[in-house]
Parts: structure tokens; C-alpha cells; sequence
């Protein structure tokens, strides 16, 4: 909410341009939120996501596409107005738990998620002896609802990474085996001109392909989870996956064979995997388990010092 | 699915990790919501997009805030298991197999509608061809024409049902019923006398009686009753009603000659049975019942022509005379009545009354698949928009009303039906009525679906809107 960025020019004269209108619609008069402060947080809002150099027009498709009625009732529910509040319980209340239940899957967990992120709306951390409530930080770019579910995976997900760095290293592995996505396994030394291609044929995809590739392949998502998160239907997904591992093998192959490598030789190194390596590495990882219990890493990452040490700290930093 | 070499996966993981050594930060909850819900601009998007093909955190986010739309898939990811049959084969064959079976089933849904509506008709016609038989001895009456009409087409079909039913007793009995009903046809026959004992009995036997024309009622059901097997038997041992009747009855000169012929008519009624080789138990019944009801005849067995006054006067009588049954409405809607207290209830179309009591005689003690069958037809028959949602009866007045400003009333409990409109000034009730209230024939209110009161204060004639 801190976006110290100034306010253009043309964004102020779009928002008094639309403000009769988007102050119409949001219904802001409820909830005791004056014309000025709408404009205010109108402002904020057109400043924080657009770049500077946007002109007018820009500015007015921008503010149209806002959910003005979400907006006002969050704001106002940030500024304290009963309402607004009153409001804001009887339409999210349900949905926020039922969401917190979805989201932690079990009952309790979701009580507890659910609580802590009401105690957020309700603004319970001071700052300059003033209560901040999270709802100050929405824009109204989606949708209430939307936004409240992704904050509370958020949190989940936050809450999640907070207690995997406090477990027991027994415990860890346990995890380790239950949440399968964020698993860095091994990596097996592989010939460089493999890598290079490699990630010159990724490099070479679109970011969404690349996302579709990591939720699946990675993620262990369904087709069907990564086709909503696109908002695109299953089998749009399920052909692109199959369309795209095929592209890949074939341009990692390309990649390695102008690099001088002979088809067949491309593809065998391609095949040639972890899979033959990997029992070798099961027995060692157990012995490097034993040797450094208090590495505070994941057995396997220090194993193979290839990966990237860097980027390995930085990540548990987080 | 295609498997990824496990290098192309190793470098893509990296990659994420190659995005935390930058330490970029993670898009806002705003712009992830955005982002689902497509309400991003395209160079937003795009950086969304490539942020979430990196970050693997924030890839968790946007699955779990997915909306519930699809919580059963959602539970259910959490396994790894990757399901192999989206692959393009197998839907195609899929989609193959699901168009033959859809032809398939489609067909054999038609061809099944197509004999049972054969099967539930003919009974039917079988038994107005026999009465159109039995009845053309007798003065031809208006009810008759319809049935004479349809006499060519059945012949055939009937030939096709009696060879069917005669090694079932229990087609045998329907047939049995059919020729009760034989008599019961020439409608306009009035026989107070006799015909109301036989409407007490023939109340409990499936509501027939109470079906359809007030005239015929009587009759029908009387000489259903009597053909009938012996479970309508022990009925007739108290006939409570036909004292009642007879006390009410003044004419009974016209009722003298109307029962002398339905006596006659029973009698030969009798021997069509006894050549259709009866079951002896049940014939025994007839034979049982047909002496009472001779001796139960005052006057001679003169034959005369009926004169319509008679036949007007009947009605009214019998009209009187009938019990007023109860009214309900189904689940579904449909309007029911029960002659007996609600111990069977039979469906009543607004529209086709007629139509429904006049294949109502062969129904008393039919086997139970005939009733089905019949039931089938009559909802075809029935109008599928008819949704009743309130029903009032007082004595004979019947009022009923439901779904799109459906209301009609009928003052002879049901035989007959009346749309209804209310209507004030430019203002015409619209909606459903929920509710209607009628604490005499006179006055009564509607309340709608809108939430409107319309009252009327003379049966219905006009109506003014409560405020």
C-alpha cells in the first residue's frame, strides 16, 4: 500500500473523469466512505499497478476493469466501518472457512487458518500505533472472494515452509516423502553438452508452456488443475503436454547433435539417466544422512554439489 | 502421458531455483486472483505467467485458491497418480463407444414406448369394441359414438390381445372387467337405484367410479363391480348408500324402466361371460349378484327409448348423491383425487377428464401392469406444463391452482373443469398460485408466488386484488 509511487498526471484527470461514475457503482456510501477517500484509494490503486508513462486512455480501461463494489467494501472494512463489516462477514464468512478447509484439509488446521487471517483483516499488528488490516492491501484487480482464498494459501503455504524448517530432520524426511512437489532430487552428472541443449530447448519455450510443463511434470498436478489455473479446458492441456515432451526430446536431440553428437548418440545420452544412477546414490545419501544429521538441508541437495549452492541458501532463506 | 527425460526435469527444477538466486518477489495475492480469474492485461500477464513457471511456492498458491467449483478433483489430486486415460486413443474410441451406445439406447427406448403404448390400448379398445357390441341393441347414445368409431381400427389388435391374455387368468379377468364395462357405456341409461349401490362399491376398488362422467359413474362402476373378481365381492354385502339413494330418489318411475334395462343388460352380460368360459368363481359371482339387483327392480322390464330430461335429471342426482372425495397433489404436481379416503389416489387431467374415466372401467381389479401401463399413457395424454401447487374442495366445488397462473375450478368434484383467469381492470394474476382458501362457494382468496392476494366474493365470477 506504501507505493510511494507519485501520481500521474493522467491518472488523476481518468479518475475524476470516472469517479461520479465508479463511486456510483461501488456503493460506497454504505459504508460511510466519502467521495474524496474513494478517490484516494482509486489513485493509489491506478498508480500502484500502471507505469508511469500510461496516458489517459490507459488509465480509464484500467480503472473500468476494477471490482469498485469489492474494493469500497474492503476499504471501508480496513477503515473500521461496521457495515461494511457486517456485510463482509455475512457474504465471505462461510466461503472463507469452507476455502480454509479446502486449502488445509483438515478441520482443525482450517479453524486455525481461518482464524489467523481474521485476525489479519481485522488488522491486529500495530504499526505507528495504528491498526493495518490486510484488506487495506486489496486493489479489487480480481475478485474479493478470489483474493481471500489466495491469501489464505498463502499463509498456508508460508505457514507450511515455517514448520518444515522446525521438524526434526526425521520428521523432514518423512515430509520429504509426503509433499512430493518441491522435492529437489538428485542430479546425476550429466555430459555438458546434454545441459547446454537442454536448457537452450527450455529456454526456447513459452513462460506458459514452461509453467504447464513444471505444474505437471514437477508439481504433480492434474491436467485438470492446470487447466484451470489457466482457465483453458483438460484436453487443451492434455495435448499440449504430450505435444510439448515430444518437442522437447526432439530439440534437445537437435540441440546435441549440432553440437556434434551423432543421433544415436544424442538419444542414448538423453535416455541415460538417474535411473542407472540411481541406486548408487540411495545407499550414499543414507550414509551422508548419517554423517551430517544437523546439515539443516534436505539429505540429498548436498550430496551432489552441483546444484547451484547459491541459489539452494537463498531459497531456505526465504 | 509422454515422459520428460529426467534431464529435461532436472534442468527445468533449476530453472525455478536459478529464480530465487535473483530473489524476485513473489506476485502479490491481488495480481495471483487476477491472474485465475483472467482479468489481467497481457503484459501483466506474460509476467505473471513467468513468474509462476519458475516458482513453485507460488504455483501451489494459485492450485489452492483455485474456487471450489471442483472440489471433488481437488481432493482428489493429491494423488500423484497421473490418470492415462486422456490420451487421445482413448477418448476417441471413447467418444465411438458412447455414440453407439446413445443410438442404441435411443432406439430401444422407442421401440419399447412404441409396444407398450400397442399393449396398454388394447385392453382398452378390446373392451369399448365389446360394449359398442352389447350397446348397439340398444338405443345408440351420444357416449357411444366415439367407441362405434373406433371399432374398425381395433379389430385386429383385439384379436391380437385375446390371443395374448386367454391362457392368464388374470388378463382373463381384465377381459372380465372389460365387459363390465360393456354395459356400463350406453352412459345416458340412468338407474339411480341400482346405479348408486354400485357406486359405493365401486369406489374402493381403484377410485373408478368417481371418474369421469357423473352419469356413467354409477353404472360402470355397479356392473364393473358385479363381473368383477372377488375381491370387490364381500363389498357388496353392504351397500350402505343405497338406502341413502333410494330415500333421496323421487323419480322412481324413469329409474324403474333405466334399471329393467341394465338388468337385461346384465343378463346378457352374464352369458357373454359364461361363453368366454369364466373362471367358475367368478362366474358364480355374477350370477349371485344378477338376481339382487333384479328383485331390486320395482317396475317391469318394458324397453323404452330414454328421453334426454331423464338422462339430465340422472345426472343431477347422481351428482348429489356422490361422495365428495378428497384432493391432493403429488410430488410432481399432478392432481389426485381418492374416492375412499385416500387409500388409492387416482390422477385427474384438467383437460382430459373425459377421456381418462371413459378407459377407467377396465382399471377396477385389472392387473397391476395394465394400471401401469394406462397410467403411461395418461400422462402423455396430460399436459407436461400443468404443475398444480394448491388445492381446495368444498362438497363438489373443487378448486386448483399451481405453476404459471394455472387455476381451474370445477363444481361437480372434478368431472367437469373451468379455466380460470383473474383478472382486475389491466392486472391479470400472474405467477404461481400457492395457496388457495375458499371459506365458502362464494368466497375465497388466491395467494401467488408475487406474493399477491386476489379474493373473489361470488364462486369465482369476479375477483379484486387484496392490497
Amino acid at each position: 500500500m506504501s507505493s510511494a509511487k507519485p501520481i500521474s498526471a493522467a491518472v488523476q484527470s481518468a479518475v475524476s473523469e470516472l469517479l461520479a461514475e465508479l463511486h456510483g457503482r461501488s456503493g460506497c456510501e454504505k459504508f460511510g466512505l466519502t467521495r474524496e477517500n474513494f478517490s484516494a484509494i482509486l489513485c493509489e490503486v491506478a498508480a500502484k499497478y500502471l507505469p508511469g508513462s500510461a496516458n489517459q486512455t490507459e488509465a480509464r480501461t484500467f480503472l473500468l476493469t476494477l471490482r469498485v463494489e469489492e474494493l469500497a467494501l474492503a476499504r471501508a472494512c480496513a477503515a473500521g466501518s461496521d457495515p461494511a463489516w457486517e456485510l463482509f462477514l455475512t457474504r465471505y464468512r462461510e466461503k472463507l472457512y469452507q476455502s480454509a478447509l479446502r486449502i488445509a484439509r483438515e478441520d482443525s488446521a482450517a479453524r486455525d487458518l481461518a482464524d489467523s487471517l481474521y485476525a489479519e483483516l481485522y488488522g491486529t499488528t500495530t504499526r505507528r500505533d495504528e491498526r493495518v488490516s490486510k484488506l487495506a492491501s486489496f486493489t479489487g484487480r480480481g475478485s474479493l472472494e478470489g483474493w481471500l482464498r489466495t491469501v489464505l494459501a498463502q499463509e498456508f503455504v508460508n505457514r507450511y515452509r515455517r514448520t518444515r524448517r522446525l521438524v526434526s530432520l526425521d520428521e523432514e524426511n518423512e515430509e520429504g516423502i509426503q509433499f512430493a512437489a518441491p522435492e529437489p532430487e538428485p542430479v546425476p552428472p550429466a555430459d555438458s553438452r546434454l545441459e547446454s541443449a537442454t536448457d537452450a530447448a527450455l529456454a526456447a519455450l513459452a513462460s506458459e508452456d514452461r509453467l504447464v510443463l513444471a505444474a505437471y511434470y514437477l508439481d504433480g498436478r492434474t491436467l485438470a488443475e492446470v487447466a484451470r489455473m489457466l482457465g483453458v479446458h483438460e484436453s487443451t492441456i492434455s495435448r499440449k503436454v504430450d505435444k510439448l515432451a515430444k518437442l522437447l526430446r526432439k530439440k534437445v536431440v537437435a540441440g546435441m547433435m549440432q553440437q556434434g553428437m551423432a543421433r544415436r548418440q544424442a538419444e542414448e545420452a538423453l535416455e541415460v539417466d538417474v535411473r542407472d544412477l540411481r541406486i548408487d546414490i540411495r545407499a550414499s545419501l543414507a550414509q551422508e544422512n548419517q554423517a551430517a544429521p544437523f546439515s539443516g538441508e534436505r539429505g540429498g541437495i548436498h550430496f551432489e554439489q552441483r546444484v547451484a549452492p547459491k541459489s539452494e541458501k537463498l531459497k531456505t532463506g526465504n | 502421458m509422454q515422459e520428460l527425460p529426467k534431464i529435461v526435469l532436472d534442468r527445468l527444477r533449476e530453472d525455478r531455483l536459478r529464480l530465487d538466486g535473483v530473489a524476485e518477489a513473489h506476485p502479490e495475492a491481488d495480481l495471483l486472483t487476477a491472474f485465475v480469474e483472467h482479468s489481467l492485461a497481457d503484459a501483466e500477464r506474460a509476467r505473471v505467467l513467468e513468474h509462476l513457471a519458475r516458482c513453485t511456492d507460488c504455483r501451489e498458491i494459485v492450485t489452492l485458491a483455485l474456487p471450489a467449483t471442483d472440489a471433488v478433483a481437488i481432493t482428489t489430486s493429491s494423488a500423484p497418480v497421473r490418470n492415462r486415460w486422456f490420451n487421445w486413443p482413448a477418448l476417441r474410441w471413447g467418444v465411438v463407444a458412447a455414440g453407439i451406445i446413445a443410438v442404441a439406447s435411443i432406439g430401444m427406448v422407442q421401440y419399447r414406448q412404441r409396444t407398450l403404448k400397442s399393449e396398454t390400448l388394447a385392453p382398452t379398445l378390446t373392451a369399448r369394441n365389446e360394449t359398442v357390441t352389447t350397446a348397439q341393441r340398444f338405443q345408440p347414445s351420444p357416449g357411444s359414438f366415439e367407441h362405434q368409431t373406433i371399432l374398425p381400427q381395433i379389430t385386429g389388435r383385439q384379436v391380437q390381445v385375446r390371443k395374448k391374455a386367454s391362457p392368464n387368468p388374470q388378463n382373463k379377468l381384465s377381459d372380465g372387467e372389460s365387459v363390465g364395462s360393456v354395459s356400463a357405456v350406453p352412459k345416458s341409461y340412468p338407474m339411480p337405484g341400482g346405479a348408486l349401490p354400485g357406486r359405493a362399491v365401486g369406489g374402493p376398488i381403484g377410485g373408478v367410479a368417481g371418474s369421469g362422467f357423473a352419469p356413467a359413474k354409477g353404472v360402470t362402476a355397479a356392473s364393473a363391480a358385479r363381473t368383477s373378481p372377488p375381491r370387490t365381492g364381500p363389498q357388496f354385502a353392504v351397500p350402505p348408500s343405497s338406502q341413502v339413494v333410494d330415500d333421496q330418489n323421487a323419480d322412481a318411475a324413469t329409474v324403474a324402466t333405466a334399471q329393467s334395462r341394465i338388468s337385461d343388460q346384465l343378463i346378457q352380460n352374464q352369458k357373454e361371460l359364461r361363453s368366454q368360459n369364466r373362471p367358475a368363481a367368478k362366474s358364480d359371482v355374477v350370477k349371485a349378484k344378477a338376481p339382487t339387483s333384479l328383485e331390486a327392480t320395482p317396475g317391469g322390464a318394458s324397453a323404452h327409448t330414454l328421453e334426454p330430461s331423464i338422462i339430465s335429471s340422472l345426472e343431477t342426482s347422481s351428482a348429489v348423491v356422490s361422495a365428495s372425495p378428497s384432493w391432493t397433489i403429488s410430488s410432481s404436481g399432478v392432481l389426485r383425487r381418492s374416492f375412499d379416503a385416500g387409500n388409492t389416489w387416482e390422477d385427474v387431467n384438467v383437460n382430459s377428464v373425459a377421456e381418462a374415466s371413459a378407459s377407467k372401467g377396465n382399471l377396477a381389479g385389472a392387473d397391476e401392469k395394465a394400471k401401469v401401463n394406462e397410467k403411461k399413457v395418461r400422462k402423455e395424454i396430460a399436459q407436461p406444463s400443468m404443475v398444480f401447487r394448491a388445492v381446495t374442495a368444498l362438497d363438489s366445488e373443487v378448486w386448483a391452482g399451481g405453476s404459471g397462473a394455472v387455476l381451474y375450478h370445477s363444481t361437480d368434484s372434478g368431472a367437469h373443469w373451468v379455466r380460470v383467469l383473474p383478472s382486475l381492470a389491466s392486472t391479470v394474476l400472474t405467477g404461481d398460485i400457492t395457496v388457495i382458501e375458499f371459506s365458502d362457494p362464494q368466497h375465497g382468496r388466491i395467494a401467488t408466488s408475487y406474493g399477491e392476494v386476489w379474493i373473489t366474493a361470488d364462486n369465482g365470477q369476479t375477483w379484486s386484488l387484496q392490497p
